[in-house]
């Protein structure tokens, strides 16, 4: 009996731990590394410590990669400097703006990518707005017409009987 | 007993036709008054990789990066009130609010019929560049909207606009155009030291398997 439950907590613990280890970093709402860490690269702005878990902080990009996000193009390693893989920084959300853990920009990069902010006189060109609707406003002002007195006379109806049942 | 029976049955398809009624009628209103159509939903904050965004002048694509200052809130203020749009010559007179780009990558179009929406990304009317306004031309009920006149503008008309900031500037017509609903609008909206006010509604045929029609009517109006 001892025994099983043993085997049974083994086997939820290993479980836990595959699902964990398999779950994508950005799925994730609490960050996988160190306090004060959105990747495994550099020190925690918190602790000082190396995010990387070693006595050695990673400080420049692993080979093959040119951000801490995604895999080395050379050794298919997470680029991230642990074992887990990022497609945007934890304390992130998207590409843009910066990680709410440690400050760093999003897309991996020394220089975040901002929100456009346009200079006076620079226009900028999106398509054309939908302006308009189709159809027949006669034959729309006589459904409504019909559906309101429909409406009116039903609530009439029922008002008329529930006062003569009174 | 098959009477009585026959009589509650009665009642309870005339309530559900009495409740069915109102729920038309009030669903028929607010497509009359509120614009929100599925897929058509304003990006709350303009990012550079998605469709529609910066292109110069010289019609070259720029995803643009910049350092900013770290923010965890969007940049852009939600969509409010920016001023009043004046058109004796075509009986118009409404509130401005800001519009931004929707998930087409097009300018989203005001959320109420009886409004005209300033292009927020732009410039604001009477500053050099092409400040865009555009309003519907009908309702979900295809009645008139607050541009249903704009057709009825000539050159040489005044429009006056009054910013957010209490000012009101003067415009006069010069061009009046109608473009295909997918023109790229690079040549339209132009880039110009000039002051330009440019208005905007639908016109031409309903295409029903776009939902849109097909041609694109667009005021162009000179700071006076």
């Amino acid at each position: 009996m001892t025994k099983k439950i043993l085997f049974s907590v083994f086997l939820l613990a290993f479980m836990m731990v595959g699902v964990v280890a398999v779950s994508p970093a950005y799925a994730q709402t609490a960050s996988p590394f160190i306090s004060g860490c959105s990747s495994g690269m550099g020190y925690s702005v918190t602790t000082g410590q190396p995010c990387n878990g070693t006595t050695n902080a990673t400080l420049s990009n692993l080979p093959g990669c040119s951000t801490p996000l995604g895999y080395s193009v050379t050794n298919g390693q997470p680029c991230s400097g642990t074992s887990v893989a990022l497609q945007v920084l934890a304390g992130c959300t998207s590409m843009v703006g910066y990680s709410v853990i440690d400050g760093d920009p999003c897309n991996g990069t020394s220089v975040a990518t901002a929100p456009v902010v346009v200079n006076p006189g620079t226009p900028i060109f999106p398509g054309f707005p939908t302006t308009g609707f189709g159809g027949s406003a006669p034959l729309n002002i006589a459904l409504l017409s019909f559906l309101g007195t429909a409406a009116v006379l039903g609530t009439a109806y029922f008002v008329r009987r529930y006062r003569m049942a009174k | 007993m098959n009477k009585e029976i026959y009589k509650k049955i009665k009642l309870i398809g005339l309530g559900v036709l009495c409740l069915a009624s109102f729920l038309l009628v009030g669903f028929m209103v607010s497509r009359a008054v509120y614009y929100n159509p599925s897929g058509e939903a304003e990006l709350e904050v303009f990012y550079p990789d998605q469709r529609g965004a910066v292109v110069l002048a010289d019609n070259d694509p720029v995803v643009r990066e910049e350092e900013v200052e770290p923010r965890s809130e969007p940049v852009n203020p939600p969509p409010a009130t920016y001023g009043r749009i004046r058109i004796p010559t075509a009986r118009i007179d409404a509130k401005i609010d800001q519009v931004g780009v929707n998930t087409k990558g097009n300018i989203s179009a005001p959320k109420y019929f009886s409004r005209a929406g300033w292009y927020r990304y732009g410039p604001e009317p009477g500053d050099p560049g092409s400040a865009i306004i555009s309003g519907h031309v009908d309702n979900g009920l295809a009645l008139p909207a607050v541009f249903w006149n704009l057709k009825d503008l000539k050159v040489g008309d005044e429009v006056h606009v009054e910013r957010k900031d209490g000012v009101e500037v003067s415009f006069r017509v010069t061009e009046i155009k109608a473009y295909p609903y997918d023109a790229p609008t690079d040549k339209i909206f132009k880039k110009t030291d000039a002051s330009l006010l440019q208005l905007i509604t639908c016109t031409g045929t309903w295409i029903p398997e776009l939902r849109t029609r097909n041609q694109r009517l667009v005021v162009t109006a000179e700071k006076v």
